[in-house]
């Protein structure tokens, strides 16, 4: 089974389906989706993937979410998991918030919503080809 | 000179009433707060003190001297004036008994030098031949004539007056008393001026002060006894205290001399009179004696009796009495050569020539130089200064003192007064500034009419910045509200493409017919999946997913972990045994991924649907939110949709931890400026949610009580302190960082409440602030009534 797995971070679900649609059309069986609904689940499904010993290539999130904000959770696991790719997508994050994950989360990329699956693909892979 | 009337300042209310009754004006200062008093130039005439009704003009003499040295056992002898038997009725010998009493050692009558006055005038005429003779037992008349008439001197009788005869006979005919110090009992303030011209008396004791002294200890003179005088007895001069009364003398001597005197007293026609003689010489047409006094009822209601307000009856009865007396007691009555001959020798017995004589002295350098006229130029500048302008402005009203104009004019002049108490110019400078002030009025009026009105134009742009502000913030979360639903809609829609793409790719790969065998199963999978009720969170998937994985790992299915994952989407968890065929086979998955795409195809065309809805909600709400008509009219609306378009506005804040709570009554819509109340609902969810620091639980009511609605909106944040709570709903409070607010959202909100004919309360402890809003049912009615009346 593949241990490898693409994390994404959203608090509406419409928007999680559609991520698990396009991702898995693009990608299809190479990788695993794990999908959270806040931050506070997000880190226990990364701490789980973790001892499961499961790799987390990339987290996908939103910025605008309950509880602690996107450019936040980021830094976090960038400070436990500093070789996840980091991609912010979002509807509205101000400057302040991509410069603070970009300074202090190595943010990859932030994708606007709404995005295209082209734009969310190229993004991990490019994300990706640095690992 | 000696001050002979002395000024209380505390007193004085500065009226000019002195000023209006002096005979001289000028003595008087005006221009203070308090009318000042120049003795040199002052007559001692002794008017202002019966005019000032304000008992700030007070008499001077030396009474408590004289009390005070006949304690230190000074030698004394008095001289009493002839007004002194009018002012104590029936008692004046008995004064001599309580001076006595005090240490005085002999009386002397000034009647008796009356008496060598008249000897010294007889003489003057025989001697001299004068035009006319100015007499001068008035020491007011004798200043008068010093300081403002110095023409008129030379007709001032060069003879002493009764008093200075009396005295001086003392130092020549009775040498054990020369030595001895002077006391006058004196009805005239003024006397003191003569004792210092001549040379001669030391204490000027007022008969007003003697009486206010016995009053005031008590003492009553009957329980003194009478002592006579010490000189021979006067006969009919003791009538010189009266109007007249050297006259009536004088005619006892020269009978004809009463057909060329002119008898004249008192303040009113005296200096009058006196400025004329001159005149009245040159005509011809003066007498050959003036018999003057400055009070109008004499001696015997002098300026130190306190007796100005008798009438001259009773004041000369008591004289004439004692003239009665004396008459019989020379017997000189029916024409009585003898006797007459023999009151004769006894008054020449003390005259001698030169001894009585009396020189003048010329003051009116004083005036002259102090107090000279105005020049035509100077007068123009103090009037222009007095705001007169015209001649109809030369009032010569009395309100100044001086009832002329033109003489308010040489006292400003000379310092003596000032132009606030010209009458004329207090009224034109009340009217002008009457006139400014209703002009000032009226721009300030102007000013702040203006202000008013940029005030409202403020106001209103306020109202307008303040939403900008909300919607402001609101606008980063509607950004990803809008947006979230566009990224749905895309990537739900790039599904679509691609599974159609996939399928009408690869038609040909599919049989037409599906085997019977997965027939069933494909029914009961495409049956679950479309008819999908259960709806599970991401978490509560997550669980399923892993279970079912294992499960189908347990029975050696491939991709266990992928396919669980599919299952679940399409809401199969547990009942999988139907479908077995379909996953355990490449052929059955072939048809298992045909049912799952064309379920992919349903569920992203749902999404499409949910997320359209919802971006069409945040759409909606922006609209009615930014739809905003201060003008606005009354529309019936439904106050639970209000409140929801706002709440669905701050969807995005709320979501991040609040729990809103509602608690809505079925209301029927009301008539209510939507507009507004959205600001309103707006401000305190906004506020609240602040507050809550965006966790906690917002309860919204909305109630039907009696004749209202009450809404309630209740947060268990952190609470609004005591100290501000009175605060909040005033203009310009805020407690947000400079910048961040206007303090201006809850005076709006009460406006609008106002507006609505409603109350707003706020009741507030640390995790639970409500904020209560009472709406009348009624609005619409209550405005046209307002409108009507």
């Amino acid at each position: 089974m593949n241990k490898q797995v693409i994390l994404c971070v959203d608090d509406e679900k419409i928007i999680l389906d559609s991520l698990r649609k396009q991702l898995k059309n693009k990608f299809g069986n190479k990788y695993l989706y794990e999908f959270a609904e806040n931050a506070e689940d997000a880190f226990e499904i990364i701490d789980e993937l973790t001892i499961e010993e499961f790799d987390i290539l990339v987290i996908v999130s939103d910025w605008l979410m309950p509880g602690m904000r996107g450019d936040e959770f980021l830094i976090k696991v960038h400070k436990k998991y500093p070789r996840i790719v980091k991609v912010m997508l979002t509807g509205h994050a101000d400057e302040q918030a991509i410069l603070n994950a970009k300074k202090n989360a190595a943010l990859h990329k932030c994708i606007y919503k709404p995005w295209s699956e082209e734009e969310l693909v190229s993004t991990i892979i490019t994300g990706m080809k640095k690992l | 000179m000696k001050k002979v009337v002395a000024i209380d300042e505390e007193r004085c209310v500065n009226c000019h009433q002195c000023i209006s009754v002096c005979p001289v004006k000028y003595c008087n200062n005006g221009s203070g707060q308090f009318i000042k008093l120049d003795e040199s130039l002052c007559i001692g005439c002794g008017e202002c003190i019966i005019a000032c009704t304000h008992n700030a003009r007070l008499i001077i003499d030396d009474f408590e001297l004289a009390i005070h040295d006949l304690a230190k056992k000074e030698k004394v002898i008095a001289f009493i004036a002839p007004a002194t038997a009018t002012n104590f009725p029936n008692e004046f010998l008995r004064l001599n008994g309580w001076l006595k009493s005090l240490g005085v050692e002999a009386f002397f009558d000034v009647s008796f030098g009356a008496e060598l006055t008249i000897k010294s005038y007889i003489e003057h005429l025989k001697a001299n031949k004068p035009k006319l003779i100015i007499s001068q037992p008035c020491p007011v008349i004798v200043t008068y004539i010093e300081l403002y008439k110095p023409q008129l001197l030379k007709y001032l009788a060069p003879a002493d007056s009764p008093m200075m005869h009396a005295m001086k006979m003392v130092k020549e005919f009775y040498p054990q008393y020369k030595d001895h110090k002077m006391l006058i009992v004196s009805p005239c303030i003024a006397k003191k001026r003569e004792f210092d011209e001549v040379g001669i008396g030391d204490y000027n004791v007022t008969i007003y002060k003697i009486r206010k002294y016995l009053e005031n200890n008590n003492i009553d003179l009957k329980d003194y006894p009478e002592i006579d005088f010490d000189n021979d007895p006067a006969e009919r001069a003791v009538l010189f205290s009266n109007p007249g009364g050297l006259l009536a003398t004088a005619e006892r001597e020269i009978p004809e001399i009463k057909l060329v005197t002119r008898k004249i007293e008192g303040v009113k026609y005296l200096y009058d009179y006196l400025d004329k003689v001159e005149e009245l010489i040159e005509d011809e047409m003066n007498p050959l004696l003036i018999d003057c006094l400055n009070c109008e009822l004499g001696c015997n209601g002098g300026t130190g009796t306190g007796n100005q307000n008798k009438t001259p009856d009773e004041l000369e009865y008591y004289t004439n009495e004692r003239s009665k007396k004396m008459r019989k007691l020379y017997k000189t009555d029916n024409g009585n050569t003898e006797a007459l001959e023999n009151l004769r020798k006894t008054i020449n017995k003390y005259w001698k020539p030169g001894l009585y004589d009396r020189d003048y002295v010329d003051r009116s350098n004083l005036i002259k130089e102090g107090l000279y006229d105005p020049t035509e130029e100077e007068l123009e500048t103090i009037f222009k200064k007095m705001k007169k302008f015209t001649d109809t402005d030369i009032q010569n009203c009395p309100s100044c003192g001086y009832n002329n104009c033109e003489h308010m004019a040489k006292a400003i002049l000379h310092g003596l007064n000032k132009v606030e108490n010209c009458h004329l110019y207090m009224n034109k400078t009340i009217n002008e500034y009457s006139e400014h002030l209703t002009d000032l009025v009226e721009e300030r009026t102007k000013k702040l009419k203006q202000t008013l009105k940029h005030l409202k134009n403020t106001q209103d742009q306020l109202i307008e910045s303040e939403k900008m502000a909300a919607l402001g913030q609101l606008i980063a979360g509607i950004a990803h509200e809008i947006n979230t639903p566009l990224g749905a809609i895309r990537s739900s829609n790039e599904n679509i493409e691609a599974i159609t793409g996939q399928i009408l790719q690869n038609i040909e790969n599919f049989h037409i017919e599906l085997p019977k065998k997965y027939f069933k199963p494909f029914k009961f999978l495409i049956e679950k999946a479309y008819k999908q009720n259960t709806y599970l969170t991401v978490k509560e998937e997550r669980k399923a997913r892993r279970s079912l994985s294992k499960k189908l790992d347990e029975i050696e299915i491939d991709n266990g972990y992928e396919l669980a994952e599919n299952l679940i989407e399409m809401g199969i968890i547990n009942d999988f045994d139907e479908i077995i065929p379909l996953i355990n086979s490449e052929e059955g998955l072939k048809y298992f991924q045909l049912g799952y795409d064309l379920l992919s195809l349903y569920k992203s065309s749902q999404n499409i649907t949910l997320a359209v809805d919802k971006a069409a909600k945040v759409v909606f709400a922006l609209k009615r939110f930014s739809h905003f008509d201060f003008s606005g009219e009354l529309v019936l609306t439904d106050l639970i949709e209000n409140i929801e378009t706002v709440l669905t506005l701050y969807y995005n804040s709320i979501k991040k931890g609040i729990k809103v709570v509602k608690d809505f009554d079925d209301i029927e819509p009301i008539f209510v400026f939507p507009d507004e109340l959205n600001q309103v609902w707006t401000n305190l969810i906004s506020n609240a949610i602040h507050a809550m620091n965006y966790h906690g639980t917002l309860k919204i009511s909305i109630k039907k009580v009696s004749k209202n609605i009450q809404i309630k909106i209740n947060d268990n944040g952190t609470g609004i302190p005591k100290d501000i709570i009175k605060r909040i709903f005033e203009p310009f409070f805020t407690t947000k960082p400079q910048g961040e607010g206007s303090g201006l959202g809850l005076d709006i909100v009460k406006k609008i409440i106002k507006k609505h004919k409603g109350n707003i309360n706020v009741e507030s402890e640390p995790g639970n602030t409500t904020f209560t809003i009472t709406l009348p049912l009624n609005l619409k009615e209550l405005l046209t009534e307002e409108e009507q009346q």
